[in-house]
């Protein structure tokens, strides 16, 4: 049976269309804000940058102040007046035109239909792809560019191909290292021996660049989080489906045969592997390599000739059935992501009780909340988590969580002219491990706290001193 | 001896296992061990919802449960006909009786002698430890232990018969959809496969393809019903986040001698002689698949992987199977020597000896399993809870007595034997050690508030488990007696200021 290929493209983005659109859809009736507390972040850069504020200007919502560390996608989410609307809709938007893309390059690469189509449905099933395309977040446009690029290159466009790769280095220069593992894999007039040297250049950039983290992968592989922090399916936010990781791993496996050809591949995956340790955003990189290799396994697997043919058609079932699990748990997890209704309520009701210069305190993974609804000075968020190399407001901000001497914690509130605390479930459950422990201790024990607001799960505290 | 109707024997075999069974199982009202009363609230939950109780408001003061459902729901289905703690009684004995057949079958199998296999059946049926764990419980046992065997009947069958395939697929499902104990099935046919590889014997295709199916399915089950478990435990769960103070006794709790007793001496020493003589002398791919179990269960028992009990249970099996063989021997060497026509009389021994070593020390295991069932005054306590209590009321009780609790009392209890998914297992076991023993009322105040109990029963178990006579903090003035029988019922009357 001859199969069109039209056809298959078309299953294929009428296959992204219904993943890329279903969190938006089923999240909408119960919670119609924007999904992840990092989409704030960039809400509000855009809203800056619409409004020209961010001209000679700090960040006024960072205690002590801060430059603003604006994205290229704050910059084109701007150009929209519906802000809001426009953060849902670019992403599933570019996530529709990547897969197609990535088809594209799949075929050009002379895969057979069967595995191009395969390979394609696994990443679309991906949590990676799911969450690259359905949270408003930096990755999903340089994704789109090293695809656009990398087909480029394909079709031999070496110029609008360099071009968007130089876009990708202007929009992120730490993701300066994917046009080059591009050009490595892919471009065949380099020796052998030339491929080699410049993937060990790239390993030696990579060295360098743990390095100068100063973290060590064995220490985090030590640790045991490494699993629990890069599989979606074990709590990771943004990681692999265990399923696909389980197929890419056989691919791997199996295509261990040609070694020799795939030794470059090899190495630029053990690259990204240990890139990924310290930019989450490589983990999706990564995983548009490692499909490949997923759908190498699958489509070995189909065409195996297997002594139990009932055998055959369940494993490929369990398979299957795996792969729509990892996508289906993390659809509903992305449906049910913060924030949620009541988080927003209480921090427009700060907005409007409480003074401009009101310093709030919370966990840091809420900072950008706060700064976008209730548009108060907090005093860390993720991005001072991620980049600030001393992270001492973090371990202030721990003191405070865990401290259960009152004047410890007064001078600290002190320094950071803190005024209010803002509480939310996710705290009580993961910040602290008993409802008496350091800072809820001294909220409940001294008067100079003061309950302002308490609302399904959400406390706020006023600190008088 | 030439056996006219050796089918006919079996069933009669059976029939006396069964019978006995019941026997035992109806000398009593109520279950020998706590964990069965988990399985009836289960099994009443799903005749009332058609759903498992995965979130269990009792247990722990509420928490989620996770577990695999096949088996409550066998049993469920029975009680369209009979009422759950009838079914409780007959079911699971019912289906470790036919254990007795998937014996016969196995060992028929290995040997092809009947006579031999019947030997096999009898001692199968009177398995000391097997008797102890299933005559009057529900237990997993009872579905995982037939199953699995017959699953290995139907693996050495694979290349034979085309419909064994079928078979070992629905076997398959049963067993993984039933308990996570079919890993040891998983793992024995790992081991199989590197024992063939060692031997130099070939696999079969058919042979290496069911085997990896089944690992896949396995994994791909388990991940999918325990993942919330591996999420909070990691790899702990592979010890179903035991308690530090229980996981060196799980695995050490029986010493050599107990062992044997729990086997019995004729399986374990037939048993034992076979294994070393395909280990070192002979070569037999059957037989490699028994001692692949054998060896697994070493392994994993050495690694502390399964816990001695299913390690005793599934071994005594195997071993038994493996007796048939060394039976068959032994009448064959027999009959090549001068006292071949003593030939009835070794069959006498035989079966004295099986008597002595198996049936015996069975028929006590079975009384003692009765003697360890809670008589009417032991659960008097938990009805009087029912009727007496509020139906928000958290009583603290012993570990032992968590799911009692919540099946006669129907009350919310701060612990019972069900750890999994339960954090900082090791906290909730010293807080409540410190309940029922600390000599000062300010930290019992603490702990009792901390889990908000209502109500302390005081039994006979507590006083075994924590070594104490009485209520330690008791008085008056925080404290009041309501029920002062076989247990004590205290209620708490004040609150720290």
């Amino acid at each position: 049976m001859k199969i069109d290929e039209k056809k298959i493209i078309l299953i294929i983005l009428v296959f992204t269309l219904s993943v890329l659109i279903s969190p938006h859809l089923l999240r909408y009736k119960g919670n119609p804000y924007l999904i992840s507390y990092n989409s704030y972040y960039h809400l509000r850069l855009a809203q800056k940058i619409k409004s020209g504020e961010y001209l000679n200007k700090t960040d006024e919502l960072f205690f002590g102040g801060r430059d603003y560390d604006f994205c290229f996608v704050d910059i084109l989410l701007s150009l929209f007046t519906d802000t809001v609307y426009f953060m849902k809709i670019l992403p599933f938007i570019f996530g529709m035109l990547s897969m197609m893309l990535y088809y594209l390059i799949l075929r050009k690469i002379n895969l057979s239909l069967k595995r191009s189509f395969f390979t394609s449905l696994i990443l679309l099933f991906s949590p990676v792809f799911i969450y690259t395309f359905t949270i408003f977040n930096e990755y999903f446009l340089i994704v789109f560019l090293m695809l656009l690029g990398s087909y480029l290159l394909l079709r031999e466009n070496y110029v609008f191909s360099l071009l968007v790769f130089s876009l990708i280095t202007i929009i992120d220069i730490k993701s300066f290292v994917l046009p080059l593992i591009v050009l490595i894999a892919y471009y065949q007039k380099f020796s052998e021996k030339r491929q080699f040297l410049f993937t060990l250049v790239l390993l030696g950039i990579g060295l360098i660049f743990i390095y100068l983290q100063g973290k060590s992968v064995v220490s985090s592989l030590i640790s045991g989080n490494l699993f629990k922090e890069t599989i979606t399916d074990l709590g990771a936010m943004l990681g692999f489906g265990i399923f696909s990781l389980f197929l890419s791993g056989i691919g791997l496996l199996l295509s261990w045969k040609n070694k020799k050809k795939n030794f470059i591949i090899y190495l630029l995956i053990i690259i990204l592997v240990f890139f990924s340790v310290y930019l989450k955003s490589f983990v999706i990189y990564l995983e548009f390599i490692l499909v490949y290799y997923a759908g190498f396994a699958f489509t070995k697997l189909i065409n195996l000739k297997w002594e139990l043919q009932i055998l055959k058609k369940y494993a490929i079932l369990l398979i299957l059935c795996g792969l729509f699990f990892s996508a289906g748990s993390y659809i509903n997890r992305v449906i049910h992501f913060p924030p949620h209704p009541s988080e927003i309520l209480s921090l427009e009701w700060l907005n409007s009780n409480s003074n401009e210069m009101d310093t709030v305190f919370s966990h840091y993974q809420n900072g950008n909340l706060i700064q976008a609804i209730a548009k108060r000075p907090i005093i860390s968020d993720e991005l001072y988590f991620l980049h600030s190399k001393e992270k001492l407001r973090i371990k202030d901000s721990d003191e405070i969580f865990y401290s259960r001497n009152l004047d410890k914690t007064e001078s600290l509130l002190k320094k950071y002219n803190i005024v209010y605390i803002w509480i939310n479930s996710q705290m009580k459950t993961n910040t602290w491990k008993k409802e008496d422990e350091g800072l809820l201790f001294l909220l409940k024990n001294s008067n100079k706290f003061s309950k302002e607001y308490d609302y399904e799960g959400i406390e706020i505290w006023k600190y008088t001193p | 001896m030439k056996l006219k109707k050796p089918e006919l024997i079996l069933v009669l075999i059976f029939s006396f296992a069964l019978f006995t069974r019941l026997f035992f199982a109806f000398q009593t009202q109520y279950f020998s061990d706590d964990n069965s009363y988990f399985f009836l609230r289960q099994i009443e939950h799903i005749k009332k919802t058609g759903m498992p109780l995965y979130e269990d408001e009792l247990s722990y003061r509420g928490r989620e449960v996770s577990f695999m459902p096949l088996y409550y729901y066998i049993l469920s289905f029975f009680t369209i006909f009979l009422p759950p703690a009838l079914v409780g009684k007959i079911l699971p004995n019912l289906f470790i009786s036919t254990g007795i057949i998937v014996i016969y079958m196995v060992s028929f199998q290995i040997t092809r002698n009947k006579y031999s296999s019947l030997m096999a059946a009898v001692m199968s049926a009177f398995i000391p430890i097997i008797l102890f764990e299933t005559v009057n419980s529900i237990n997993i046992y009872s579905i995982v232990l037939p199953c699995t065997f017959l699953f290995i009947y139907f693996f050495m069958n694979l290349e034979k018969e085309t419909t064994s395939i079928s078979y070992l697929l629905i076997l398959l499902f049963v067993l993984i959809a039933s308990s996570s104990l079919s890993f040891l099935l998983i793992f024995s046919l790992l081991i199989y496969l590197l024992f063939c590889y060692l031997e130099k014997i070939k696999n079969t295709k058919k042979e290496m393809e069911l085997i990896l199916f089944s690992l896949f399915f396995f994994l791909w089950a388990n991940f999918i019903v325990f993942k919330k478990a591996f999420q909070l435990h990691g790899l702990k769960l592979i010890w179903q986040n035991l308690p530090q103070f229980m996981f060196d006794r799980y695995f050490t709790q029986i010493n050599l001698w107990e062992a044997i007793y729990s086997i019995g001496l004729v399986p374990l020493l037939f048993g034992v002689i076979i294994v070393y003589n395909y280990l070192f002398k002979k070569k037999s791919k059957t037989s490699y698949l028994l001692i692949s179990i054998c060896l697994s269960i070493f392994l994993l028992s050495w690694l502390k992987l399964i816990n001695i009990l299913d390690a005793l249970v599934f071994l005594s099996t195997t071993l038994t199977i493996l007796s048939a063989l060394f039976i068959k021997q032994f009448n064959l060497l027999i009959k090549k020597t001068k006292i071949s026509k003593y030939q009835n009389i070794f069959i006498l021994i035989f079966l004295i000896l099986i008597s002595l070593t198996s049936i015996l020390p069975g028929i006590l295991y079975s009384y003692e399993a009765i003697e360890n069932s809670p008589s009417s005054e032991d659960i008097e306590p938990f009805l009087w809870i029912e009727n007496n209590t509020d139906k928000n009321s958290v009583i603290l009780t012993t570990i032992r007595e968590g799911h009692l609790l919540s099946y006669f009392g129907k009350r919310k209890n701060v612990i019972d034997s069900n750890f999994l998914l339960i954090p900082n297992i090791n906290v909730r076991i010293n807080d409540t050690s410190v309940m029922y023993t600390t000599n000062y009322k300010i930290n019992a105040l603490q702990m009792l508030l901390k889990y908000d109990v209502n109500y302390i029963l005081f039994s006979e178990k507590a006083e075994e488990d924590y070594l104490v006579q009485e209520l330690p903090y008791f008085d008056n003035d925080c404290f009041t007696l309501e029920y002062n029988k076989s247990a004590k019922i205290y209620r708490l009357n004040c609150a720290l200021d």
